[in-house]
């Protein structure tokens, strides 16, 4: 065994692992981008990662349809597959006239809010290990994109950029603990913080907290975005599922079931700016 | 040094490798059993690992995990240090303290999975959580990965040693 540590072989490995410590310096300091060796290599797989993502969800489509097997479902899969017959026929046409609708849905909120600047996106690949759900975009710092950017689908909001690459990005969900914004219940006007746990993040939801003990909202209300942090105020976050009383404080708070379903995201649109950008800094980073 | 005997070890350790990156980050959930989310990676460079050189099989995770990094929600260049550790430390382990075989294969992917996700906890989610959210992921979701994984090593070493002992 010593004679290992005294061969080439050991010293070569003592010279990989220095370069790859270099690497972590480099990306410490860099903080918010994705490390450079990652990046050359999202930049050259996000072609391929991207194919694969099509092929697995048409996969998990078929499973879908198999296991739930009723009825509705194979009537469902019988119309798919005609109208996937049709698609092929019109694809470039269909292709377009799917681009013009998942451009109208934000229109309504371009039109509300001028000041947006959108960079649209397709998830490639998802973090299977991520217990909060993150993914990753096609779309990097070439495209615009910087780190924090919000991430919307017309449902409503879906995280932020958490690291940045030159032709892809991560994304961190609202399920996230990582995520801390200011909101508001739409019908109110009470206002809490939203942030996620593990626990809930199982269930797909995250939890407002920090609600006054007089507030008055109750299950089934609208939260919205407050616009404290870095998100813009006014985007849809989610519905009140559950109100419940702090523990350890006198506060009260409540469990959102948010309007984008995480699991299903496929195309989504990240602002890459708008009014009041770049306020404040999400907790725990400078 | 790093002479390959047989051509085809290559090709196949290649498409091993990338239809397991492809099949655990295009979002599949055909493999997972609840919370529990066998990261086949793990397995595959753990059996890999064993039949290899330190210096093979460091290289080969540092690769692995820089594919890894560009596709997973973990800080920087998590997947690249941690997999050149792990391959490394099992190629070492297995070749001076271990028989290969199945029983080391078990015992080795307990460990190096055990390796990942505690250093996965302490950099994801100990000093960014609530410690009850560091027991949900510890016993919820690493906990039964580990096992979740350490019944695939099986058949990823014997995979291995066909292709290791192939002419």
């Amino acid at each position: 065994m010593r004679f290992f540590f005294r061969s080439r072989q050991f010293k070569i490995i003592l010279s990989v692992a220095a370069g790859i410590l270099a690497l972590c310096i480099i990306t410490g300091v860099i903080g918010g981008a994705i490390a450079p060796h990652s990046s050359v290599v999202g930049t050259v797989t996000a072609p391929f990662v991207s194919l694969a993502q099509e092929i697995s969800d048409g996969v998990r489509e078929l499973v879908a349809t198999y296991k739930s097997g009723n009825e509705f479902m194979l009537k469902n899969g019988e119309l798919e597959a005609e109208i996937n017959e049709l698609r092929e026929k019109l694809s470039e046409y269909d292709k377009a006239i799917r681009e013009n609708e998942f451009y109208k849905d934000y229109l309504g909120i371009k039109d509300e809010n001028p000041d947006f600047e959108f960079a649209p996106a397709t998830l490639i690949s998802r973090d299977n290990e991520d217990p909060f759900k993150g993914f990753v975009i096609n779309k990097g710092s070439l495209n615009g994109i910087s780190e924090h950017d919000p991430v919307i689908t017309d449902a409503g909001i879906v995280g932020y950029i958490s690291e940045v690459g030159l032709t892809t990005s991560k994304v961190a969900t609202i399920l996230s603990s990582e995520i801390t914004m200011g909101a508001l219940d739409n019908r109110t006007n009470d206002s809490g913080i939203v942030s996620g746990t593990m626990d809930l993040a199982k269930k797909g939801e995250c939890k407002l907290y920090n609600l006054a003990r007089s507030c008055t909202v109750a299950v089934g209300d609208y939260i919205v975005t407050s616009g404290e942090g870095i998100f813009p105020d006014g985007l849809l976050i989610g519905t009140i599922n559950y109100i419940g009383s702090d523990e350890y404080s006198s506060s009260i708070y409540a469990n959102i079931t948010p309007f984008v379903d995480m699991s299903a995201i496929k195309n989504v649109m990240v602002i890459t700016d708008f009014k009041g950008q770049g306020g404040i800094i999400p907790s725990g980073e400078e | 040094m790093l002479h390959i005997r047989h051509p085809l070890r290559k090709f196949l350790h290649f498409l091993l490798f990338a239809f397991l990156f492809i099949l655990h980050f295009t979002g599949n959930e055909l493999i997972t059993l609840r919370s529990a989310s066998p990261f086949l990676m793990l397995p595959l460079l753990t059996s890999y690992s064993m039949f290899k050189s330190e210096l093979r099989a460091s290289i080969v995770g540092a690769i692995s995990g820089a594919f890894i990094d560009s596709v997973s929600n973990t800080p920087g260049c998590f997947h690249t240090v941690v997999f050149f550790l792990l391959c490394f430390a099992t190629s070492f382990v297995s070749k001076y303290l271990f028989n290969i075989n199945y029983r080391s294969a078990i015992v080795l992917s307990i460990l190096g999975n055990t390796f990942y996700y505690l250093a996965r906890w302490l950099v994801c989610y100990a000093f960014s959580t609530p410690i009850t959210d560091s027991l949900i992921y510890i016993f919820e979701y690493a906990l039964p990965s580990i096992v979740f994984n350490a019944v695939f090593v099986l058949a990823f070493f014997s995979i291995e040693k066909k292709i290791h002992t192939a002419k």
